[in-house]
């Protein structure tokens, strides 16, 4: 179980996380939405260790996260950028947190093999990153985070650099991948579609402040300004309204 | 305290850019108005006064600033049109011999170029094997003459490659090939682009090596100790001059040139930055 | 027009290779004799035996610029990487260009008086020390241009994904800063290859670089040792020149 308590967080004098509070179930992916510059990459920035919180708590599994370095935390995130380390191939890329953790070769190659298949990368492993099309580079920043098995991965709008098809054959990849590994994570994104597809549970945020709602079923039917437009949207061109 | 330790790197950076100069400007000082040196007696102004009052100095800050002058404007006029034919014709051999003069330190050019130019130089020598001169004293005086003809050629040589690949680059950066495109769809013709784009582009994005560079021609010496006249000299070498020299009475006048021409050049960068337009963003 | 426009920028720039070369390399230089010259290449020889003690000057000026780049480049890498994560670090990186703009030489002749009062003019140390002063400050200012929030996001992601910060640095920053380590090294190094009015002066002549003994030989008019002296000076800017171009651009090409 994640806990965050009270989290607040100022940037010169300005309140970007303003007493925030958030449950988290294990292998539970929650998707949190928002429009740019309301808070939501500072949270995720916050509970990952690159940013210190004012004020709050952070448990996981009854620990204090906040007391734990970066480096110890289990906690990985992934950027919109895929940040894949330029002088390293595909394999050691996704290598690289088993080499921290100093696996034996044998053990790292075995594992590395088994999940590059099962990300599509087999052809890919000795290849530099800027042989790489965008789509294969957040592959294998994927891969990268989950062969460490992390305790929670914070994603801060991951497909958001890839064009529509490469975006949605990610999202089905993210989806199918996280229930078969039991992932616990937390979603960021501005794109409502995205985040009924990949979320079990999405929140709102807006200046700092998070509401979170049960289920997509209770933020479908709960007056959400974007929601409405999105829907009628739909709905518009469904009974022909929008040709 | 914890501030101090965050930044105490930055502190000791401030420390090795600023206090070696402030304490070489100091002493300088010092040593102008008689507070320091072998010969200081006491304050006064004797030394700055003979500096003033003697043409010597005077001109010496003159004889820089129309080096310094000359050379920046004769190598961006010829960067500029370089770029333009450039930017009309390109040719990437034609840029490749611009990497040579890249090569040469400056001591090494003013030395090539005085073996080049001096009466008995290379050129004097073609020129003698052509038949345009019968003697030696017919080669017209190109170093160590009257309008530092030597001196500007020299240091045309070592800017004008540079301003040149620098403006090369920057067109190439604002995609100035496109904005012209889209000039000529919007009726412009060459000599408006040229005029009201190509140039207000390169000068925008190209002043501040401009400026470094003239600040690193006013500081120069080796190229103009090796083809510049015993007088007028420029800055350094007026400097240089009157320490090495054997008549102590002339050390302070070194320093007080030291001290006007840092405080010229800090004046004249803090104006410079002052300038809405050449605010760095 | 264009056509002689032309010519008249390629003998602009290959004259004094063309002068310096004939130089070092011509038997008898006697006015008004070129094209009729004949070659040996006995001034070079000379180098490598020991005569003229050029081989001895050529030595030194490697070892300062070595050292003045080594200390340069290290001092600029760490100081740049915490002045890139202080509050106001960056305002601070113009000082750089203090000393440069009052001139190197200036510089030298106002500090000289601290140089001899610690007893280090006309010695290595001194030179090496006189150098260091503009020539950290600058390569503090060359790697500052590495630390841009790409390379600290990279430096974030290997953290979140386990590595210490001494992993972080040994694997992630410094083989990702190895083209900067060189362009930072090799102008560090020039700069000091270049160096001739501080050397001059707090070497006051004891110290004999390639460069003071190149004015040497212009005011003693050997201009045949001048030229082997000077095209001595150019090698390692063309070296380091062609590692750039082949190694470093071409990679950055590909990346």
């Amino acid at each position: 179980m994640i806990v965050l308590k009270n989290i607040t967080k100022k940037y010169q004098g300005k309140s970007v996380l303003f007493d925030l509070s958030l449950e988290i179930s294990e292998h539970e992916t929650m998707c949190i939405l928002g429009v740019s510059g309301c808070g939501k990459s500072t949270l995720l920035k916050v509970m990952a260790g690159l940013e210190l919180a004012d004020g709050g708590s952070f448990e996981m599994e009854e620990q204090h996260v906040f007391d734990i370095p970066a480096e110890k935390r289990g906690i990985v995130y992934m950027s919109q950028e895929p940040l894949l380390f330029p002088h390293l191939n595909v394999f050691e890329n996704i290598a690289f947190g088993l080499r921290v953790r100093k696996w034996t070769n044998s053990e790292v190659e075995e594992k590395v093999n088994a999940l590059a298949t099962r990300l599509g990368l087999t052809e890919e492993l000795m290849k530099m990153p800027h042989q790489l099309s965008g789509g294969q580079k957040q592959r294998v920043n994927f891969g990268r985070s989950l062969i460490i098995e992390p305790r929670l991965i914070l994603l801060d709008e991951p497909f958001g650099s890839l064009d529509s098809q490469t975006r949605a054959e990610m999202q089905q990849l993210f989806h199918d991948v996280r229930k078969e590994k039991k992932i616990t994570a937390l979603f960021v994104t501005h794109d409502i579609k995205e985040a009924l597809i990949m979320g079990d549970r999405i929140a709102r945020m807006d200046k700092g402040q998070l509401k979170v709602y049960p289920n997509s079923g209770a933020f479908l039917n709960s007056g959400d300004d974007d929601v409405v437009k999105e829907l009628s949207f739909w709905n518009g061109v469904i009974n022909g309204e929008m040709i | 305290m914890q501030g101090f330790k965050k930044n105490s790197a930055v502190f000791l950076f401030i420390a090795i850019a600023v206090v070696p100069v402030l304490c070489g400007f100091i002493y300088s000082l010092l040593y102008s108005v008689g507070l320091a040196g072998l010969l200081g007696k006491g304050f006064t102004l004797e030394h700055w006064e003979k500096l003033l009052a003697s043409s010597d100095g005077l001109m010496s800050i003159g004889y820089t600033f129309y080096l310094t002058i000359t050379t920046i404007a004769l190598s961006m006029i010829m960067a500029f049109a370089y770029a333009w034919y450039h930017f009309r014709q390109p040719s990437e051999r034609s840029v490749s011999k611009l990497y040579l003069p890249l090569l040469f330190p400056p001591l090494v050019a003013g030395m090539a170029w005085y073996f080049v130019l001096s009466p008995s130089g290379l050129l004097s020598r073609w020129s003698y094997a052509l038949g345009f001169i019968q003697r030696v004293e017919d080669f017209p005086r190109w170093v160590n003459d009257d309008f530092s003809f030597g001196i500007i050629l020299t240091q045309f040589f070592l800017v004008f490659p540079i301003f040149t690949l620098l403006f090369l680059n920057i067109s190439k950066k604002e995609n100035l090939r496109e904005l012209y495109r889209t000039a000529l769809h919007l009726g412009g013709d060459k000599r408006y682009f040229f005029k009201n784009i190509f140039l207000p582009i390169l000068w925008s994005k190209g002043k501040w090596v401009v400026v470094l560079y003239a600040i690193f021609l006013m500081g120069t010496y080796e190229v103009t100790l090796i083809l510049g006249q015993t007088n007028p000299r420029t800055i350094t070498v007026f400097i240089m001059e009157k320490l090495s020299k054997y008549n102590l009475n002339d050390i302070p006048q070194a320093h007080a040139m030291s001290v006007l021409y840092s405080t010229m050049m800090l004046l004249f960068m803090m104006i410079l930055f002052r300038l809405k337009n050449w605010r760095i963003a | 027009m264009r056509r002689l426009l032309q010519i008249v920028l390629l003998l602009l720039v290959l004259l004094p290779a063309v002068v310096l070369l004939w130089l070092s390399l011509a038997k008898e230089i006697g006015y008004p004799s070129f094209f009729d010259s004949s070659f040996t290449f006995d001034f070079w020889k000379n180098v490598f035996t020991g005569g003229e003690g050029l081989l001895k000057s050529l030595l030194w000026s490697l070892g300062i610029a070595f050292f003045v780049a080594m200390v340069s480049t290290v001092f600029g890498f760490i100081i740049s990487k915490k002045i890139a994560s202080s509050d106001f670090g960056q305002r601070s990186l113009q000082l750089a260009y203090l000393p440069y703009l009052i001139a190197p030489v200036v510089l030298g002749a106002m500090l000289q008086f601290y140089f001899t009062r610690l007893g280090c003019t006309g010695s290595v140390i001194g030179v090496m020390m006189a150098q260091l002063i503009f020539i950290m400050p600058y390569a503090v200012l060359v790697f500052s241009g590495f630390w841009t929030p790409h390379i600290k996001q990279l430096a974030f992601q290997a953290t979140t994904l386990g590595a210490s910060n001494y992993y972080v640095l040994q694997h992630i920053v410094l083989p990702v800063a190895r083209s900067w380590f060189f362009l930072t090294f090799s102008q560090c190094f020039l700069i000091s290859w270049f160096e001739y009015g501080i050397t001059e002066l707090i070497g006051v002549g004891k110290v004999q670089t390639l460069t003071i003994k190149s004015m040497v030989y212009v005011k003693e008019s050997s201009p045949q040792y001048g030229a082997v002296a000077a095209c001595m000076m150019i090698i390692p800017v063309l070296l380091l020149f062609v590692i750039n171009s082949r190694v470093f651009l071409k990679k950055e090409v590909e990346g």
